[in-house]
């Protein structure tokens, strides 16, 4: 029989082992690295040592293994198969392969041999040895005396810890039985496991015995004890009663478990909730600031992070937005905090808005108290469920106690409290958009209760009245337009809004799960309902306006699919108008419904964002309005007038350049200049205007004579509809349409004041309104907005400018600085940023880089061995053949010399 | 022999037609039938028109083959001949002579197209089978083509009353034979020659309609092709004759093209046919210069027209060394605001793009157009801006000298723009002295694609130019649409909370009455 080890494993890492010795011994493979002063238990690093000779043995080694087996075998179409015992297995040692060998070949000789023998006994053996010569089996060592503890034991510890340096000679000596080698750490963890389970046993095994004497012993003493006491004493704990307990304990006991109340945040003053406000809309309005020249928020973040201010950084580059470097101040011995870090908008919009900026120094106290006093002001205009009159005049008289009160130190404190607790909350708003969310909820319930109240003050009216006409409180969602028609049906506007509203009461988000989408639904469906409302003939304000509010806030909630849902009616819409104008290039205005959802998207979407997914859409909707349809009647007018003004509206923040509003405008004003048949006026009109067209005279005076002290009324949005009920034909129609038509070039110029152009923007305009356009039959009014605007063109005519353009100054490549560049929280065991991916993929370039250099180098070497290898063959072949020729030549010169010996001899002889 | 039979059924009618030319054709016995046929060919019913009209093809074909058929002058020859059989061909020829006629007259008049289209194949094969069997007289050269029975043929297709081009699509096929293309030019260029004087240069609608067709549906061989396709085949087929010569092929082309252009055309026409002219006809003209006058005057009707015509004339001048002085003070003169609003918007920046491609303009003169241009832009509207921009940008790229333009350094401040806008000669404009303050103010404008195109023009350029393709048939639709593709996942929404559609502080306040009579406060309940 053979041996076995217990696993494969096993006998790899023995044979490694002996691998490893074997490598060790040849020191000239291994490579250290001299150290100047050695430290004990510093660690070697990596480079320090190094065995390149090893490992160029070992590649040499599997070289010759494959690689020159293959070149030995090339050309070759068969080759030899090793199939003797063992031979292919690595793992095998000579004594194993032979033992295997023996084995076979007894096994085959027995079968031979052993066909007909009867009685020969099988000799058993082990490691070649008969077992029958080592039947006594020595006991195994068992250290059981050493358990006691529970600890390992004194001589392990010796024998095992510190590699046993300090009974290693003394061992040498004593131990017979221990191998020449050491053990290895895994057989000794092993082998203390095992020692401390057994010992654990034992233990317990002693406690089962000690417990077992114990109870023993005390069942002998309940025996004995009953013998010596009286029964008596023994009786009466059982019976004792417990005092019943009286009201005032069980009133002390309620007092001592009642819930205390929780302390709670204090209630706000308004003060508080007006600047809360304040500041939330003035970190929306930097927003919008940000929006409208095109940037985003990770624009400016980005922007802040790359920006590493220098001690030579003379601070002059252009940006938007800089972050407020504080500068360290003490006032009374305190450190001066900054209040809410705010974005400060650019100087060039200035003039727009008044920047809030805080001021601490009590230098700057007046100004302070006025911007303080204006932002107040500002908030409660904003804030639209404040009320008016008290609120407002309670802030200013603690205005005035603040200014009164000698103690400022005191209210800047209690400010500055104030403001950090602002600070977190701008934090919040910034980092969470549900906080916001559940404040403008909160905002909506306390809306709800305000409503609530009234509504009950109504309702008991109501109920005085008539009872029967009460609204039922819950409604389901409508599915579509028509569901809702049909709660609708028959009620008046006021109660038509209750009813939405209580839809939206009854599905609020937060009530149920599928709430959200329901309202989504409700959006369009409202949107659907506006458009229908729109189109009727007196077009119903209050609901519109009503609806409007609704639908405001319903985007409020979910704006992105709200916004969606105005792109598709957008779209619509728009879609159907540039049909008519790709196959007739031109087209009817649209309906009125298309021109309020125009108007309704500047009350719902921010118009002066560089980009807006709804905002651009409908301002190039109503560009084309502007140039595609040909005015061919008063509602025209109307319609174009009002798609101006919309326009006004959308860029009156922005003050974008719009041409095609003024091209329109241009045209209006020269339907207003009479003109001679069949003679065109030599001033510049654009498309749609024509020169010579039916309706060229569309806004001229009919009778010049009564018209001078007419009064202008502002138009009706009645007139937009396509059946107005007010004739658009008449003169007073057209007095008002040209005076708008002045009103709004009047605005437009002054928006467009600082625009380079413009001058040559307004100037047909002028040209018109200079020589042709003179309006003595108007009344003064208009009669004054032409002259305005003419007097506004003069001015600015007079002081313009031309500077020339110069490109942009780019801003200069900085110079290396010499001051490091600090980035805070480095680390340098992470110095790749980025998302997962993006490391995940730098880790896979990484080790695809090193693996194709590794397969580089591999084959190089490879090539490498097998030149070596080929000069070696030919080196050996020209040995060879250097030697048989030299054995050649050996020979031709003895045979000569035996030659001419003999030709000697015959010459001799003869 | 059964003229009755015309009233019955027209298959058995078309039937007997089929069966009596079996009869002509076997014998001579039965040659009458061909008079029959000759009535049925006048019938209403198309069946037995078409039956008798390829009838009468088939006969007479055959029988000019035989030549058997006599067809010299007929008038002379009214005495009475003893000699049958020249009695026999004389009556034949008779005979062939009203079919033609009939033929001819199917041709220019019938409602139905059928009908017409066969009446021609009918006809075009009688001229292959006159060409094969060629009288002496017949064809001035070798070519053997029977000339004049041709002519008449063009004559029917270049109908003033009726819309010919579906017959004339028909025709087409046989542009392919270089004998048909030369001689339908020939005839072609007689027929108008007379119309037009007989119209005096303003024949109806409809003739040049079909003129206009049948000229533009033939493929002009190119210079290396073979001409050796003909319809007709000669006596001598290696012998050099007209319709193998390129040479006369083109010059029946321009003589063509010319007498048609001669005539005052429709202002649709007009437009088609300066669309194509550059591309299929002056590269096939003898002599392109001779369109010169054409192109001028078309130039001088202004709008649409002349902007077309300078395509045609930057040809003559770019490939054909033309030397037209004023050319850029004319497309300088084209750069107005209406440019932008008309059909060919697209088609004129493109063209403006290929003129001023070439960097040999002065300095001057593409400043002027830049300048021009940027003024325009003041009143374009949104789709045409960015190509505006992106010409001009191209043009700053093409002429360094022009980057003053939009950089200046050191200049001071002026009182008023020294470019006179209303100057029409683009050397005296000062615009080199100007600046772009338009494109500057067009940084404001409200589409932001438009305002950072012009952003991109206030910074040093790139130096390759922008392919202006892209932006020529931009429309506001696509604009449209795109704008409502690019959505970011957040949309902003307007904080300000509003109390109805038309608040307190609205721009419309003025202008519109948008408060309502009751003025009751709306609370949200």
């Amino acid at each position: 029989m053979k041996h076995k080890y217990t696993s494969k494993a096993d006998f790899v890492r023995k044979n490694k082992k002996k691998a490893q010795t074997d490598v060790k011994s040849n020191p000239f493979e291994v490579r250290i690295n001299k150290q100047k002063h050695t430290v004990l238990g510093k660690k070697l690093r990596r480079f320090d040592k190094g065995m390149p000779g090893v490992s160029r043995s070992k590649a040499i080694k599997k070289r010759k293994a494959t690689l020159l087996q293959e070149y030995q075998q090339r050309g070759k179409r068969n080759q030899f198969v090793d199939r003797r015992l063992g031979e292919n297995d690595p793992e095998m040692t000579l004594e194993d392969k032979m033992l295997q060998r023996f084995a076979m070949e007894r096994k085959t000789h027995h079968e031979k041999a052993g066909a007909f023998s009867l009685n020969e006994e099988e000799e058993l053996t082990h490691f070649g040895q008969s077992l029958s010569q080592i039947e006594k089996f020595e006991e195994p060592d068992s250290d059981s005396e050493d358990d006691a503890t529970g600890k390992l034991s004194g001589e392990y510890v010796k024998e095992a810890h510190f590699g046993g340096f300090l009974t290693k000679k003394t061992s040498k000596d004593s131990g017979e039985e221990k191998s020449d080698k050491p053990k290895s750490r895994q057989e000794m963890i092993e082998e203390i496991i095992a020692q401390s389970k057994q010992r654990k046993h034992e233990r317990q095994h002693q406690k089962e015995q000690t417990e077992d004497l114990r109870e023993k012993l005390d069942q002998q003493w309940a025996e004995f004890q009953t013998s010596l006491h009286f029964n008596k004493k023994s009786q009466p704990k059982e019976e004792r009663v417990r005092p019943k307990a009286d009201d005032y304990d069980i009133m002390v006991r309620e007092l001592g478990f009642e819930i205390k109340a929780k302390a709670s945040d204090r209630l706000k003053t308004e003060e508080e909730l007006a600047r809360e406000e304040q500041e939330r809309l003035q970190k929306l309005e930097a927003d919008r600031q940000l929006r409208m020249k095109g940037l985003t928020q990770e624009d400016i973040r980005e922007q802040q992070q790359n920006r590493h201010v220098s001690a030579d950084d003379l601070d002059d580059g252009f940006d938007f937005i800089r972050p407020e470097r504080l500068q360290l101040a003490y006032k009374d011995g305190k450190l001066l905090l900054p209040e809410g870090k705010e974005l400060i908008p650019s100087t060039s919009d200035a003039d727009d808005k008044p920047i809030r900026r805080k001021h601490h120094s009590e230098a700057d106290g007046s100004e302070a108290d006025q911007s303080e006093d204006e932002d107040k002001g500002h908030s409660e205009e904003d804030n639209s469920d404040q009320s008016e009159g008290e609120g407002s005049d309670q802030s200013e008289e603690e205005d005035d106690d603040d200014d009164d009160d000698g103690s400022d130190l005191e209210s800047e404190k209690s400010a500055e409290d104030v403001s950090g607790e602002e600070e977190e909350q701008e934090e919040e708003e910034e980092g969470k958009d549900e906080s916001e969310e559940e404040e403008e909820e909160e905002r909506e319930d306390k809306k709800g209760e305000e409503a609530k109240a009234m509504e009950k003050t109504k309702e008991r009216k109501a109920i005085a009245e008539a009872a029967q006409t009460e609204l039922p409180y819950t409604f389901k969602a409508p599915e579509s337009l028509k569901d809702l028609m049909e709660l609708m049906e028959d009620q008046s506007y006021d109660r038509q809004l209750i009813i939405i509203n209580r839809i939206r009461k009854c599905h609020h988000p937060s009530l149920a799960e599928g709430n959200r989408t329901k309202l989504q639904n409700l959006f369009s469906i409202l949107l659907e309902y506006f458009g229908k409302l729109a189109n009727q003939s007196p077009v119903a304000m209050e609901m519109i306006d009503g609806l409007t509010i609704h639908l405001y806030e319903l985007a409020q909630q979910s704006p992105g699919p709200a916004a969606d849902t105005v792109q598709t009616v957008l779209k619509n819409k728009y879609h159907k108008f540039d049909s008519v104008c790709q196959r007739k290039g031109r087209a009817v205005y649209p309906a009125v419904d298309t021109l309020l959802l125009l108007k309704l998207v500047s009350v719902m979407f921010p118009t002066s964002d560089f980009r807006h997914s709804v905002v651009t859409p409908a301002m190039l909707f109503m560009a084309q309005i502007l140039t595609k349809c040909p005015v061919t009647s008063g509602r025209d007018i109307a319609c174009g007038l009002f798609v101006c003004t919309l326009f006004l509206q959308y860029v009156s923040l922005s003050k974008r350049f719009v041409p095609e509003v003024i091209n329109y405008l241009q045209g209006l004003l020269y339907l207003a200049v009479k003109k001679e048949s069949g003679k065109a006026l030599d001033a510049e009109v654009v498309p749609p205007f024509k020169h010579n067209s039916a309706q060229g005279n569309l806004l001229v005076l009919q009778e010049e004579d009564s018209s001078t002290s007419m009064s202008i009324k502002p138009l009706p949005l009645d007139c937009l509809s396509k059946n107005p009920i007010q004739d658009t034909d008449t003169d007073d129609f057209r007095i008002c349409a040209t005076h708008a038509t002045l009103h709004l070039t009047n605005m437009f110029a002054n928006m467009y004041q600082n625009l380079p152009a413009f001058h040559e923007i307004f100037s047909p305009i002028r040209d018109l309104l200079s020589k042709h356009l003179l309006l003595p039959a108007y009344p003064q009014e208009v009669q004054d907005g032409r002259s305005q605007f003419l007097q506004l063109m003069k001015g600015d005519h007079s002081q313009a400018t031309y500077c020339p353009l110069q490109y942009e100054k780019l801003k200069p490549k900085p110079l290396k600085l010499y001051e490091p560049k600090f980035e805070e929280g480095y680390n340098p065991e992470r110095k790749i940023k980025g998302s997962r991916k993006q490391k995940e993929k730098e880790r896979l370039l990484k080790m695809h880089k090193r693996e194709m250099k590794g397969a580089v180098r591999e084959i190089r070497k490879d090539t490498q061995f097998l030149a070596r290898q080929q000069l070696q063959e030919q080196m050996e072949k020209d040995a060879e053949r250097k030697r048989k020729v030299k054995e050649i030549m050996h020979h031709l010169s003895s045979q000569e010399g035996e030659c001419k010996q003999i030709a000697k001899k015959k010459i001799k002889i003869m | 022999m059964s003229a009755d039979d015309v009233t019955s059924e027209p298959r058995s009618v078309a039937a007997d037609i089929k069966r009596k030319t079996k009869e002509v054709l076997q014998s001579r016995e039965h040659v009458n039938n061909i008079t029959d046929i000759l009535e049925t060919a006048q019938s209403e019913e198309d069946v037995v028109t078409a039956a008798s009209l390829s009838a009468l093809q088939k006969i007479f074909s055959t029988l000019l083959g035989r030549k058997e058929v006599y067809r010299g002058k007929l008038k002379g020859l009214e005495e009475e001949t003893a000699d049958p059989k020249k009695q026999y061909s004389r009556w034949l020829g008779q005979c062939y002579m009203d079919t033609l006629d009939i033929l001819l007259n199917r041709l220019s008049s019938h409602d139905n197209s059928d009908i017409k289209e066969l009446a021609l194949l009918a006809l075009l094969k009688l001229v292959m089978a006159e060409g094969k069997h060629p009288t002496s007289k017949s064809g001035g050269d070798q070519s053997n083509f029977p000339l004049r029975l041709f002519q008449l043929i063009i004559d029917k297709l270049m109908s003033s009353e009726a819309d010919q081009s579906a017959v004339i699509g028909r025709f087409q096929d046989y542009f392919q034979y270089d004998d048909i293309r030369l001689f339908t030019f020939v005839s072609l260029h007689k027929n108008l020659r007379t119309v037009t004087k007989e119209f005096t240069r303003n024949p109806p609608d409809t003739y040049l309609h079909n003129a206009h067709t049948l000229l533009s549906q033939v493929q002009m061989p190119g210079e290396g092709d073979e001409l050796n396709s003909l319809y007709v085949a000669p006596t001598d087929p290696d012998a050099e004759c007209r319709p193998k010569q390129l040479k006369e092929q083109r010059r029946a082309f321009s003589n063509a093209w010319l007498s048609f252009l001669k005539n005052k055309l429709p202002t649709s026409l007009y437009k088609q046919v300066l669309l194509t002219l550059d591309q299929a006809v002056i590269p096939h003209m003898s002599s392109p210069k001779l369109l010169i006058d054409f192109l001028t005057q078309s130039y001088n009707i202004g709008g649409a027209i002349s902007l077309l015509a300078l395509n045609g004339l930057f040809t003559l001048i770019y490939k054909h060394n033309l030397d037209y002085p004023d050319f850029f003070k004319k497309l300088y003169a084209l750069f107005e605001p209406s440019v932008f609003h008309v059909k060919y918007t697209a088609r004129f920046f493109h063209l403006a793009d290929i003129f001023l491609t070439s960097t040999h303009i002065p300095a001057y003169l593409a400043a002027a157009f830049i300048k021009r241009l940027s003024r325009l832009s003041l009143s374009a509207p949104v789709s045409s801006l960015q190509v505006v921009l992106v010409l001009i940008s191209n043009l700053l790229r093409r002429h360094p000298n022009c980057q003053v333009l939009v950089h200046r350094s050191g200049g001071e401040g002026l009182g008023s723009d020294p470019y006179d806008a209303n100057e029409p000669d683009p050397a005296k404009c000062k615009a080199m002295d100007s600046s772009l303050w338009e494109v500057k103010s067009l940084q404001a404008h409200f589409h932001p694609d438009v305002s950072q195109a012009a952003v991109l023009l206030g910074k040093p350029l790139a130096p390759l130019e922008t392919d202006l393709s892209q932006y020529l048939e931009l429309q506001t639709s696509e604009m449209f649409d795109k704008d409502l593709t690019s959505r970011s996942d957040q949309v902003p929404l307007e904080f300000h909370v509003p109390k109805g559609l038309f608040g307190p502080k609205d721009k419309f306040q003025d202008i519109w009455a948008t408060e309502r009579p009751n003025k009751k406060q709306k609370t949200v309940t």
